[in-house]
Protein backbone atom coordinates (compact mmCIF):
# COMPACT_ATOMS: atom_id res chain seq x y z
CA UNK A 1 0.00 0.00 0.00
CA UNK A 2 1.91 3.38 -1.17
CA UNK A 3 1.16 5.51 2.52
CA UNK A 4 3.11 7.96 0.52
CA UNK A 5 0.31 9.31 -1.86
CA UNK A 6 -2.34 10.44 0.60
CA UNK A 7 -5.19 11.26 -1.86
CA UNK A 8 -6.13 7.39 -3.22
CA UNK A 9 -5.84 6.55 0.47
CA UNK A 10 -8.66 9.26 1.32
CA UNK A 11 -10.64 8.08 -1.90
CA UNK A 12 -10.92 4.91 -0.34
CA UNK A 13 -12.02 5.95 2.95
CA UNK A 14 -14.32 8.71 1.45
CA UNK A 15 -15.85 5.85 -0.91
CA UNK A 16 -16.60 3.01 1.70
CA UNK A 17 -18.71 5.58 3.95
CA UNK A 18 -20.25 6.90 0.26
CA UNK A 19 -21.35 2.99 0.18
CA UNK A 20 -22.06 2.46 3.76
CA UNK A 21 -23.93 5.89 4.43
CA UNK A 22 -26.98 5.48 1.98
CA UNK A 23 -27.57 1.85 3.97
CA UNK A 24 -27.98 3.14 6.79
CA UNK A 25 -31.27 5.34 7.99
CA UNK A 26 -31.10 9.10 6.29
CA UNK A 27 -34.47 9.62 8.48
CA UNK A 28 -37.09 8.18 10.20
CA UNK A 29 -37.43 4.69 9.27
CA UNK A 30 -35.95 5.26 5.57
CA UNK A 31 -32.78 4.31 4.52
CA UNK A 32 -31.00 6.77 1.92
CA UNK A 33 -31.02 3.95 -0.89
CA UNK A 34 -35.00 4.32 -0.24
CA UNK A 35 -37.00 6.43 -3.09
CA UNK A 36 -38.75 7.74 0.14
CA UNK A 37 -36.22 9.85 1.37
CA UNK A 38 -34.54 11.37 -1.78
CA UNK A 39 -35.75 9.75 -4.70
CA UNK A 40 -32.63 8.12 -6.62
CA UNK A 41 -29.94 10.19 -4.36
CA UNK A 42 -29.44 7.24 -1.95
CA UNK A 43 -28.27 4.90 -4.91
CA UNK A 44 -26.60 7.48 -7.28
CA UNK A 45 -24.31 8.29 -4.10
CA UNK A 46 -23.72 4.58 -3.30
CA UNK A 47 -22.66 4.25 -7.34
CA UNK A 48 -20.59 6.99 -7.38
CA UNK A 49 -19.21 5.42 -3.91
CA UNK A 50 -18.37 2.25 -5.36
CA UNK A 51 -16.61 3.97 -8.18
CA UNK A 52 -14.91 6.15 -5.89
CA UNK A 53 -13.33 3.20 -3.85
CA UNK A 54 -12.54 1.30 -6.70
CA UNK A 55 -10.36 4.12 -8.18
CA UNK A 56 -8.77 4.88 -4.81
CA UNK A 57 -8.15 1.39 -4.04
CA UNK A 58 -6.51 0.51 -7.69
CA UNK A 59 -3.82 3.66 -7.15
CA UNK A 60 -3.47 3.06 -3.25
CA UNK A 61 -2.74 -0.51 -3.62
CA UNK A 62 -1.07 -0.36 -7.11
CA UNK A 63 -3.21 -2.68 -9.06
CA UNK A 64 -2.67 -3.52 -12.09
CA UNK A 65 -5.99 -2.93 -14.05
CA UNK A 66 -6.50 -0.93 -17.59
CA UNK A 67 -8.22 2.16 -16.20
CA UNK A 68 -9.01 4.44 -19.16
CA UNK A 69 -6.66 7.52 -18.23
CA UNK A 70 -9.15 9.91 -20.25
CA UNK A 71 -13.21 9.61 -20.29
CA UNK A 72 -14.99 13.11 -22.32
CA UNK A 73 -11.52 14.88 -21.66
CA UNK A 74 -11.53 14.34 -17.81
CA UNK A 75 -8.55 12.15 -16.04
CA UNK A 76 -10.28 9.54 -13.71
CA UNK A 77 -9.11 11.29 -10.55
CA UNK A 78 -11.11 14.30 -11.98
CA UNK A 79 -14.20 12.25 -12.40
CA UNK A 80 -14.17 11.23 -8.88
CA UNK A 81 -13.52 15.10 -7.69
CA UNK A 82 -16.83 15.80 -9.80
CA UNK A 83 -18.87 12.78 -8.31
CA UNK A 84 -18.00 13.15 -5.07
CA UNK A 85 -18.44 17.09 -4.98
CA UNK A 86 -22.23 16.24 -6.29
CA UNK A 87 -22.58 13.74 -4.03
CA UNK A 88 -21.70 16.08 -0.94
CA UNK A 89 -23.60 19.09 -2.25
CA UNK A 90 -26.99 17.47 -2.70
CA UNK A 91 -26.43 15.10 0.77
CA UNK A 92 -25.44 17.84 2.49
CA UNK A 93 -28.74 20.30 1.51
CA UNK A 94 -30.56 17.57 3.94
CA UNK A 95 -28.42 17.99 6.66
CA UNK A 96 -30.16 20.97 8.15
CA UNK A 97 -33.50 19.47 7.76
CA UNK A 98 -34.84 18.34 11.09
CA UNK A 99 -34.91 14.56 12.62
CA UNK A 100 -31.53 13.52 10.32
CA UNK A 101 -29.53 10.22 11.07
CA UNK A 102 -26.27 8.90 11.53
CA UNK A 103 -26.55 7.64 7.80
CA UNK A 104 -27.04 10.88 6.11
CA UNK A 105 -23.88 12.47 8.17
CA UNK A 106 -21.73 9.45 7.21
CA UNK A 107 -22.45 9.67 3.36
CA UNK A 108 -21.65 13.50 2.91
CA UNK A 109 -18.61 13.73 5.50
CA UNK A 110 -17.45 10.69 3.01
CA UNK A 111 -18.33 12.72 0.16
CA UNK A 112 -16.23 15.17 1.56
CA UNK A 113 -13.73 12.88 2.03
CA UNK A 114 -13.59 11.64 -1.23
CA UNK A 115 -13.92 14.85 -3.08
CA UNK A 116 -10.71 15.69 -1.10
CA UNK A 117 -8.38 12.73 -1.49
CA UNK A 118 -9.47 13.29 -5.50
CA UNK A 119 -8.14 16.50 -5.29
CA UNK A 120 -4.99 16.00 -3.41
CA UNK A 121 -4.36 12.90 -5.76
CA UNK A 122 -4.75 15.77 -9.06
CA UNK A 123 -2.06 17.87 -7.17
CA UNK A 124 -0.05 14.96 -6.41
CA UNK A 125 -0.20 13.89 -10.33
CA UNK A 126 0.79 17.34 -11.20
CA UNK A 127 3.67 18.00 -9.22
CA UNK A 128 5.22 14.30 -9.67
CA UNK A 129 7.28 14.11 -12.50
CA UNK A 130 7.60 11.60 -14.44
CA UNK A 131 9.66 8.12 -12.76
CA UNK A 132 7.93 8.99 -9.63
CA UNK A 133 11.25 10.13 -7.90
CA UNK A 134 11.36 13.76 -6.50
CA UNK B 1 -19.04 43.04 -27.54
CA UNK B 2 -18.83 39.57 -28.71
CA UNK B 3 -21.75 37.51 -30.32
CA UNK B 4 -21.65 34.53 -27.53
CA UNK B 5 -20.93 31.59 -29.10
CA UNK B 6 -23.51 28.60 -28.51
CA UNK B 7 -21.72 26.93 -25.56
CA UNK B 8 -21.81 30.42 -23.90
CA UNK B 9 -25.60 30.87 -24.41
CA UNK B 10 -26.25 27.47 -23.55
CA UNK B 11 -24.37 27.75 -20.17
CA UNK B 12 -25.96 30.96 -19.41
CA UNK B 13 -30.09 30.40 -20.61
CA UNK B 14 -29.58 26.89 -18.46
CA UNK B 15 -28.38 28.98 -15.43
CA UNK B 16 -31.19 31.35 -15.61
CA UNK B 17 -33.72 28.33 -16.25
CA UNK B 18 -32.32 26.40 -13.56
CA UNK B 19 -32.54 29.20 -11.02
CA UNK B 20 -36.03 29.89 -12.08
CA UNK B 21 -36.91 25.89 -12.06
CA UNK B 22 -35.34 26.29 -8.31
CA UNK B 23 -38.82 28.14 -7.45
CA UNK B 24 -41.18 25.80 -9.20
CA UNK B 25 -42.76 22.12 -7.56
CA UNK B 26 -39.95 19.82 -7.06
CA UNK B 27 -41.56 17.45 -4.77
CA UNK B 28 -45.29 16.43 -3.99
CA UNK B 29 -46.62 15.80 -0.26
CA UNK B 30 -49.99 14.99 -0.58
CA UNK B 31 -51.62 18.01 -0.94
CA UNK B 32 -49.00 20.22 -0.65
CA UNK B 33 -45.58 20.49 -2.59
CA UNK B 34 -41.92 21.38 -2.19
CA UNK B 35 -39.91 23.86 -4.33
CA UNK B 36 -36.02 23.23 -4.00
CA UNK B 37 -35.85 26.24 -1.70
CA UNK B 38 -37.93 24.13 0.97
CA UNK B 39 -35.88 21.11 0.41
CA UNK B 40 -32.76 22.28 3.23
CA UNK B 41 -29.74 23.91 1.62
CA UNK B 42 -31.13 22.63 -2.27
CA UNK B 43 -31.70 25.91 -3.53
CA UNK B 44 -29.09 27.41 -2.12
CA UNK B 45 -26.77 25.20 -3.76
CA UNK B 46 -29.10 25.43 -7.31
CA UNK B 47 -28.39 29.75 -6.70
CA UNK B 48 -24.50 29.07 -6.10
CA UNK B 49 -24.17 26.82 -9.39
CA UNK B 50 -26.06 29.16 -11.38
CA UNK B 51 -24.19 32.04 -10.16
CA UNK B 52 -20.97 30.37 -10.57
CA UNK B 53 -21.55 29.00 -14.11
CA UNK B 54 -23.24 32.22 -15.78
CA UNK B 55 -20.34 34.54 -14.46
CA UNK B 56 -18.08 32.19 -16.21
CA UNK B 57 -19.69 32.14 -19.47
CA UNK B 58 -20.52 36.24 -19.05
CA UNK B 59 -16.71 37.28 -18.63
CA UNK B 60 -15.53 34.54 -21.23
CA UNK B 61 -18.06 36.04 -23.64
CA UNK B 62 -18.36 39.64 -23.26
CA UNK B 63 -14.65 40.50 -20.94
CA UNK B 64 -12.40 37.81 -22.34
CA UNK B 65 -9.31 39.60 -21.54
CA UNK B 66 -10.37 39.37 -18.34
CA UNK B 67 -7.93 36.81 -16.26
CA UNK B 68 -10.33 33.60 -14.45
CA UNK B 69 -8.44 31.15 -13.19
CA UNK B 70 -6.92 28.46 -15.11
CA UNK B 71 -6.88 25.88 -12.30
CA UNK B 72 -9.83 25.43 -9.84
CA UNK B 73 -9.17 22.35 -7.69
CA UNK B 74 -7.46 20.72 -10.49
CA UNK B 75 -10.10 21.43 -13.06
CA UNK B 76 -9.73 24.14 -15.90
CA UNK B 77 -12.90 26.86 -16.36
CA UNK B 78 -15.09 24.48 -18.95
CA UNK B 79 -14.48 21.47 -16.72
CA UNK B 80 -16.10 23.38 -13.66
CA UNK B 81 -19.24 23.85 -15.95
CA UNK B 82 -19.70 20.57 -17.00
CA UNK B 83 -19.06 19.23 -13.28
CA UNK B 84 -21.29 21.22 -11.94
CA UNK B 85 -24.12 21.11 -15.12
CA UNK B 86 -23.13 17.71 -14.63
CA UNK B 87 -24.05 17.60 -10.29
CA UNK B 88 -27.27 19.79 -11.20
CA UNK B 89 -28.38 17.11 -13.59
CA UNK B 90 -27.46 14.52 -10.96
CA UNK B 91 -29.73 16.18 -8.28
CA UNK B 92 -32.82 16.73 -11.26
CA UNK B 93 -32.42 12.93 -12.35
CA UNK B 94 -33.06 11.89 -8.77
CA UNK B 95 -35.80 13.70 -7.84
CA UNK B 96 -37.61 12.32 -10.74
CA UNK B 97 -38.17 9.15 -8.50
CA UNK B 98 -39.72 10.58 -5.70
CA UNK B 99 -43.06 8.42 -4.48
CA UNK B 100 -45.62 10.74 -5.73
CA UNK B 101 -44.15 11.35 -8.62
CA UNK B 102 -41.82 14.40 -10.06
CA UNK B 103 -43.03 17.85 -10.64
CA UNK B 104 -42.41 20.56 -13.22
CA UNK B 105 -39.49 21.63 -10.99
CA UNK B 106 -37.74 18.74 -11.55
CA UNK B 107 -38.37 18.66 -15.09
CA UNK B 108 -37.06 21.93 -16.39
CA UNK B 109 -33.76 21.53 -13.89
CA UNK B 110 -33.11 18.34 -15.56
CA UNK B 111 -33.26 19.72 -18.91
CA UNK B 112 -31.39 23.05 -17.94
CA UNK B 113 -28.47 21.25 -16.05
CA UNK B 114 -28.31 19.27 -19.22
CA UNK B 115 -27.94 22.41 -21.24
CA UNK B 116 -25.15 23.98 -19.06
CA UNK B 117 -22.97 20.26 -18.60
CA UNK B 118 -23.75 20.52 -23.12
CA UNK B 119 -22.81 23.94 -23.13
CA UNK B 120 -19.42 23.69 -21.30
CA UNK B 121 -18.41 20.68 -23.50
CA UNK B 122 -19.05 22.93 -26.42
CA UNK B 123 -16.63 25.92 -25.02
CA UNK B 124 -14.48 22.82 -24.49
CA UNK B 125 -14.57 21.97 -27.92
CA UNK B 126 -14.47 25.83 -29.03
CA UNK B 127 -11.11 26.81 -27.32
CA UNK B 128 -10.44 30.44 -25.97
CA UNK B 129 -12.19 33.32 -26.33
CA UNK B 130 -11.10 34.93 -29.27
CA UNK B 131 -9.51 38.72 -27.90
CA UNK B 132 -11.33 41.35 -29.50
CA UNK B 133 -9.78 43.65 -31.76
CA UNK B 134 -7.98 46.58 -30.88
CA UNK B 135 -9.80 49.96 -32.10
CA UNK B 136 -9.15 51.26 -35.00
CA UNK B 137 -6.80 54.29 -35.20
CA UNK B 138 -4.58 52.61 -32.20
CA UNK B 139 -0.85 50.82 -33.20
CA UNK B 140 -1.37 47.43 -32.16
CA UNK B 141 0.80 46.11 -30.23
CA UNK B 142 4.59 46.18 -31.17
CA UNK B 143 5.71 42.61 -30.66
CA UNK B 144 8.83 42.87 -28.14
CA UNK B 145 12.22 42.92 -29.46
CA UNK B 146 13.99 39.57 -30.44
CA UNK B 147 16.69 38.58 -28.10
CA UNK B 148 20.15 38.92 -29.30
CA UNK B 149 21.36 35.77 -30.60
CA UNK B 150 23.95 34.24 -28.42
CA UNK B 151 26.86 33.59 -30.46
CA UNK B 152 26.93 29.51 -31.74
CA UNK B 153 29.40 27.75 -29.74
CA UNK B 154 32.36 26.60 -31.70
CA UNK B 155 31.66 23.12 -33.12
CA UNK B 156 33.55 20.65 -30.88
CA UNK B 157 37.30 19.94 -32.35
CA UNK B 158 37.55 16.56 -33.62
CA UNK B 159 40.41 14.59 -31.50
CA UNK B 160 43.60 14.48 -33.14
CA UNK B 161 44.33 11.75 -35.30
CA UNK B 162 47.17 9.59 -33.68
CA UNK B 163 49.79 9.39 -36.77
CA UNK B 164 49.08 5.81 -38.29
CA UNK B 165 51.63 3.18 -37.09
CA UNK B 166 54.10 2.28 -39.38
CA UNK B 167 53.51 -0.73 -40.75
CA UNK B 168 54.88 -3.85 -39.66
CA UNK B 169 58.06 -4.90 -41.37
CA UNK B 170 58.38 -8.11 -42.56
CA UNK B 171 60.56 -10.53 -41.00
CA UNK B 172 63.66 -10.21 -42.64
CA UNK B 173 64.60 -13.74 -44.23
CA UNK B 174 68.29 -14.70 -43.71
CA UNK B 175 70.10 -15.00 -47.60
CA UNK B 176 70.96 -18.75 -48.70
CA UNK B 177 74.08 -19.92 -48.10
Amino acid sequence: MDTSRPGPLMMLGGGILMVLGPILKWGGDTSGVSTDAAGLLGIIVLLSGLFILGVGAVRAFGIEVAIPERIAGFTIEQICLIDGFAAFLWVFAFATEDGTKIGLHLTWLGAALATAGAAVAIRQTRTTPPGGVL
Amino acid sequence: MNNPRPGALAIMIGGALLFIASFLDFQAIGPFSRNAWDIGLTGFFILLICGVVITIAAIRTFAPQTNLPDNILGLDQNQVVMGLGYAAFLMAFAYLFLPEGFKIGSILALLSSGAIAVGGYLEAQAGDPVLPAPPTGVAPPTPPPPQPQQPAPPAPQPPPTQPAPPPAQPAQQPPPP
